[in-house]
Formats: C-alpha cells, structure tokens, sequence
C-alpha cells in the first residue's frame, strides 16, 4: 500500500472526481421541428414565470398571498422584481450567435449560354448568425 | 490551496447532491462538522463527512462488521507487512546467518527496555491478566511473565527466555533481566529464516485483546482495575499524541519537531492520562460529563469471545457494545444522550490505530525487536521507551502511514462511497427524466400545443 494515496488532499481530489462524474447531454431537437414551431412561440413573460414560482411556493408549505393584515407580501413583490430584471437582462442584453458548420451540402442552379446549369457541392466557409430572446 | 478549501468544495457537492436528491424541504446544512479546518488528519474528516451521509446505527453495525470480519485479515496483513518493513529499515534487504552468540550466550535485555506500559506487572491469573494474556502455549507475553515468575520458560521452539534479578545489559549492571537464547534448532540458518518463523508463529492482534485495549485507551477501565502507575499510562498517552501528529501530518516529509511534545502536548498528554488513571473520560460534546465503564461488562464481552464456542461474533459484539455503551452514558442528561452514543462508536473506531500500536508495542514485539536489532546491529540500540521512540521514528511513521491509516481509511471510504454512489445514482436518474420531460415539452411547444397543458406533462 502507497501511503501518499491516502493522503486527505489526494482523498478529496478522488471524491470529488467521483461526485463530478460525467453528467449526461440533452438531445437534439430536430431541426425542421425547430423552423416550423419556434414562429408560433408567445414569448417570454415576467408575469407568468413569477406568479408560477409563487404558486410553487405553496407546494414547498410556504404561505403565498397576502399577510393576515392585509399587507402586500414583499417576498412575492420581490419574486415579480427578480423575474423581471432577468428577463429584461436578457431581452435587452442577450446575444445568441448561431454557427452553422461547413460541409453542409448545397445545390444551387445557374444558367450560361448553353442553357440551365445545376451545380451540386458543400459550403466551404462557417457560417455565422445572430439572434435575440423574445 | 489550503485543505479547509477543499474540504469545502467537496461538502459544497454533497450538500447539492443532498439537497436535489432529498427535495427543498430536506435541506441538511453541515452544522456539526468541527474537522472544517487546516487539519490534514484524514480520519477526522471522513468520519465527519460519514456523520452526514449515513445514519449512527448505520455506522455502529459498520464498525461491529469491521471488528467481526476484518481482525484476522489484518493480523495476516500486518505480519506481511512487518516482514518486509524490518528487512528494509534494519537489514538492508540483505541476509546473514544467526550468531552463534545467539544460541549459547543469548542476549541480555532489561524488563524496562521491553515492558513500556507495564504489562507484566499484571497477573494473567487476574481478572484484568484474562483480558490481557492468551495462553502459556500461545502469548509470548504470558512466556515472559511465566519465567518472571520460574526464572525459566521457552516459547514454541523458538525462544529460551531466563529471568535474573540482576545481570549485565550492555556492559552495565542491571536489575530485572532476561537472557534471550534462540533455539539451537536455527544453528546454521538465516536472520530472515527466524523473522520470518517467529513473525508467522506470533500472534499479534487478536479480537479480544483489541477490544479490551481500545476500551482501555478510552475509559482507563483496565488501567484502573490493575493498579496501573500514572507514569506507565502517560508514556502510552504520549505514544498516541506522536501517532495523531503523525497521521495530521500534510505531508509525507517528518522532521524531528514531530516527535517533540509542545506545551500543549503534554497539557493534552498529561490531562488524558489523568483521567484514564482515574478510569474515566470527559465528553466534551455533553458539558464535560465523565464518562465511565464497568470491568465486569468488559470483562463478559472479554470471556464471551475468548469462548471456544462462540459462533455468533457480530451478535455477541453487538449486544455486548450496547450495554458497554449504555451504561457509559448513566447519567447524562436525555438531550445528549444521542451526541454521546456517537462519541462511543467514533472514538472507538478510531481508537483501532492506538488499540494496534498497544498490541504491536506489548513486550513480546518489543523483545522481538530488541533480539533482531542486537543480531543486525549488535546493539538493542535504546534502553527505554524515549530512547525506543527516537530510534524507532521510520518504524512508527511507517507503521501508520503505509499501515494503519490506509486500512482505516479504505474503509471508511468504502462506506462513503456506497452513500455517495446512492446519491448520484439518484441525481442522474433525476437529471435524466428532467431532460426527457424537457425535450417532450420543447418539441410539443414546437408543434403548437399550449402552456397549460404542457404544464400537465
């Protein structure tokens, strides 16, 4: 036995190795889903995610709606306050870039003097867009 | 960075696997995790971090099992252990034959060079000698005590051992001595021929004797009841407080100031053994309460595994632990109660590393050592247990760090992981059905279907 193995810095390297063991990847959606749905999307809305996180509160047993004297609950003023800070965050602040990867087959038609001209290959280039959060 | 950092990081990710695996309302903050510090003693922080991730009465049977099923392994592991450890410290790899010296003459060692803790002024006819000998035909420590008493007695054809009052140790004349003569039957073999018999005829650690030293390390319940000097109790005590520096140690460099007591050492030290002298120990976690145990509880479990006929060990260990255990809490308040079992079952589990060094450091190990060094150095090279502990610093350091704590912490570690394997197998799990309930609902979003009804999803 290699004492050094077990030394506590070398023990806890090990463990939380362990602990961050690999965690797994979503899958992907398919793409003509994405271009035939993402147009009919409403948008985000500050409203409905806070008063659904409110809602949830009751659920965990915590008291939601107003206090026995009849005073607004600043705790849920404050939920409104947090989801519409990062929601505008993201609105105003959000970049999102899109690259698309080179190698994606083309097909393009043409015409000279000989008549129409239908060429096939692949991009050559990356190719980058940009969009935003609504 | 220091540990304390680490430490943290990883409670930080068992506390999120906690939480996320046991819902919000289970939140479980560390609140009692006192090793949270610079220490780099492992044993502290695993047994920590083990109070979190697994229930008391997990970890009591843990340690029963421990007890039960793992003694005789580490006796054949240690023996194995100890084989290739003298060869390296003390004879270099290298091999020779036995003196002849060895054989005629034998070799001289005073009772204070081999006896540190006393040991042989117990009776093995007393009620304290049955939890401290085996038998004439197996201990050697009952041999030693037998020729005290005949002047004469040898030990499984290995060992003559002569007792006189008086004789010459290393040219100067010294009270209580035994002449060691090794058995003519090794005429014209090796040094490693007889390490290697005695080491595998020597029994070391037994299951009874562990038990009996560990309550004694703790509760002083031995010590008491055999009229133990203070003195020969401080020296253990300082024994344990070099081998908790040892296994605190950040590193694996030692220098020499590991081996020297600070203030605070032998206040520590000398406060221990205060209170095992008067056979009892202060809980600390339940407002200083003195904790005692009874002899005759010790002392049934002592008999019940010593029985031929015990077949049911783990049983036997288990009621037994609860009443030693019970009882030791008589007194103290209800609210502690729990706090105090705790403390019972830790100290004890960790009290396995100083229960060992007991056992290992009983004066038949000691002559052992004493005959091998005088046959590779020609000279027992100390003459009491200060001067043991200086030359012997490698011995003890290598004992622990290559020995003792890997085993105990292999152990732990395997409880650990199995919790923790519990928690991640149930986070992944978690992890995966969020993802599928999450796909679902983007590709039903996608197809139009609205938010009240993917909410039902």
């Amino acid at each position: 036995m290699e004492g050094s193995e077990y030394k506590l810095s070398s023990v806890i390297g090990k463990l939380i190795k362990f602990i961050k063991a690999k965690k797994g990847k979503q899958q992907d959606i398919p793409p003509f889903l994405i271009l035939g749905g993402a147009n009919q999307k409403s948008g985000l809305s500050s409203k409905d995610i806070a008063k659904n996180i409110i809602k949830r509160q009751a659920d965990l047993g915590i008291p939601v709606g107003n206090a026995p004297d009849g005073t607004v609950s600043i705790a849920e003023q404050m939920e409104i306050v947090r989801v519409e800070e990062i929601l505008n965050a993201l609105f105003i602040n959000a970049k999102i870039t899109v690259v698309i990867p080179a190698g994606i087959s083309v097909t393009s038609t043409g015409g000279n003097a000989a008549g129409q001209v239908v060429s096939q290959g692949v991009t050559t280039a990356i190719a980058v867009g940009t969009a935003i959060i609504q | 960075m220091p540990i304390k950092n680490d430490k943290s990081s990883l409670l930080d990710e068992i506390s999120t696997l906690k939480t996320l695996s046991q819902g919000f309302p289970k939140l479980k903050k560390f609140l009692n995790f006192p090793s949270l510090n610079n220490s780099a003693n492992p044993l502290d922080f695993l047994l920590d971090l083990i109070k979190t991730l697994v229930g008391f009465d997990e970890f009591k049977n843990e340690t029963i099992r421990f007890l039960t099923y793992q003694v005789i392994p580490i006796e054949a592991q240690l023996k194995s252990f100890l084989k290739s450890l003298l060869k390296s410290l003390f004879s270099c790899n290298t091999d020779a034959l036995i003196p002849n010296d060895l054989f005629n003459v034998g070799v001289n060692i005073s009772i204070k060079q081999i006896d540190f803790f006393d040991m042989l002024k117990i009776d093995p006819l007393s009620d304290t000698g049955s939890m401290t000998y085996g038998s004439l035909q197996e201990d050697l420590n009952h041999v030693i005590y037998d020729s005290i008493q005949n002047g004469i007695s040898t030990w499984k054809d290995l060992l003559e051992i002569t007792f006189s009052t008086f004789g010459i140790v290393d040219g100067e004349q010294t009270n209580n001595v035994f002449t060691i003569k090794i058995d003519s039957f090794y005429e014209g073999k090796t040094i490693n021929d007889f390490i290697n018999d005695f080491i595998d005829k020597i029994q070391i650690i037994t299951l009874p004797f562990l038990i009996n030293r560990i309550f004694d390390n703790m509760f002083g319940v031995i010590s008491m009841n055999s009229n133990r000097s203070k003195e020969s109790i401080q020296r253990e005590e300082e024994l344990f407080s070099l081998v908790d520096k040892v296994i605190d140690l950040p590193d694996l460099l030692i220098n020499d100031s590991y081996f020297e007591f600070d203030e605070k050492d032998l206040s520590n030290i000398t406060e221990k053994s205060n209170s095992r002298y008067n056979g009892i120990r202060n809980l600390m976690d339940c407002n200083n309460f003195e904790s005692k145990i009874e002899i005759e509880d010790l002392l049934a479990l002592n008999e019940e595994l010593q029985s031929p006929i015990l077949i049911e060990i783990e049983k036997t260990i288990t009621n037994r632990f609860e009443i030693i255990a019970i009882n030791s809490l008589n007194g103290v308040e209800e609210i502690n109660k729990d706090r105090g079992l705790l403390n019972f079952y830790f100290s004890f589990f960790k009290g396995i590393i100083y229960g060992i060094f007991n056992l290992l450091l009983s004066p038949k190990l000691i002559l052992f050592f004493s005959v091998y060094y005088k046959i590779v150095s020609n000279s027992v090279g100390f003459t009491n247990f200060k001067e043991f502990l200086t030359v012997n610093k490698a011995f003890i350091e290598k004992i622990v760090i290559d020995f003792l704590l890997p085993l105990l912490i292999k152990f732990l570690l395997k409880i650990i992981i199995r919790e923790l394997t519990k928690l991640i197998a149930k986070d992944q799990i978690e992890r995966q059905k969020e993802r599928y309930s999450n796909f679902q609902k983007q590709l039903l979003s996608l197809l139009g279907i609205s938010d009240d009804i993917l909410k039902l999803l």
